[in-house]
């Protein structure tokens, strides 16, 4: 939930206020649903657009952030892809971290985002090539 | 063991997102074992992509729940000391007269020191007064 929490908003101490107001938010009602974990990553999902909109700038599709510099003397991979994944749009962030990094399944993805799962399949396909193109240039 | 064109061809799957999770599975894997240096070079971003995923799937949580005074602490804090300086100007106010001057005889609050000084010398000149009745009456008398 950190995880997912920090590659939307960008700041670390935000994404833990944001996983403990869902966690103290949900904890009685996270138990009548069957799939849980998905039932809280909604909620982190809906809590940091909710954070997002509260800063007065929002466009969903063109909301990315440049949380990092990539340093090209440190060449960590990790550091190379967080960079990459600052570089998406909200929405291209949210299902590469939840499907790529997380490991959803593609039908978990879709419930969480609220969208189809066609429409996940999409977003993933254009937040590769724009993450590929990113790490290529980069390594060159 | 794959082939580079096995390798190929499940990532145009993966970067058009139509790829099933198996594969995606057996294309992670392979980057895991992959030797960077020996791979053709149209697959070196993609070895960083997949090897970048697992760096940041390594990422520990922080410690998340924080005790809960901890965040209300400025509201309670600022209540307690607000709350420890009214009592204790009461408190002043209400005993310091009595613990400085302490009381009358007859059980008053003695209000200034000069006061009290005043009564004592009173009460004490009554004392003089009474242990010497007889020979204040044999001094008058005379």
């Amino acid at each position: 939930m950190w995880r997912f929490a920090l590659s939307v908003l960008g700041d670390g101490e935000e994404a833990k206020d944001v996983v403990q107001d869902v966690l103290l938010r949900s904890f009685k009602k996270v138990l009548i649903f069957n799939n849980q974990e998905a039932y809280l990553m909604r909620a982190v999902r809906n809590a940091c657009i909710d954070r997002i909109r509260s800063r007065k700038y929002w466009a969903e599709e063109e909301t990315s952030l440049v949380i990092e510099e990539y340093s090209h003397e440190s060449r960590d991979t990790g550091e190379l892809v967080r960079f990459a994944i600052s570089r998406l749009g909200l929405k291209q962030r949210m299902a590469i971290q939840l499907k790529d990094i997380e490991g959803y399944s593609t039908e978990d993805v879709a419930r969480i985002l609220g969208v189809k799962e066609n429409q996940v399949r999409t977003i993933l396909s254009r937040a590769r090539l724009k993450m590929k193109a990113i790490i290529e240039k980069e390594l060159d | 063991m794959m082939s580079d064109n096995e390798i190929r061809t499940l990532l145009n799957a993966f970067y058009s997102g139509t790829i099933c999770d198996q594969d995606e599975d057996r294309l992670a894997r392979f980057f895991s074992e992959a030797d960077y240096e020996n791979l053709p070079d149209d697959l070196k971003s993609s070895y960083s992509l997949f090897s970048g995923h697992r760096s940041i799937r390594s990422l520990k949580c922080p410690d998340i729940v924080r005790p809960i005074h901890n965040l209300r602490m400025p509201f309670f804090g600022y209540a307690l000391a607000a709350l420890t300086v009214a009592l204790l100007i009461t408190g002043g106010i209400i005993l310091f007269p009595r613990t400085h001057y302490g009381y009358d005889f007859d059980g008053k609050i003695i209000v200034s020191a000069d006061k009290a000084l005043e009564e004592m010398e009173e009460l004490h000149m009554l004392a003089l007064l009474k242990d010497n009745e007889e020979t204040i009456h044999q001094m008058f008398d005379n």
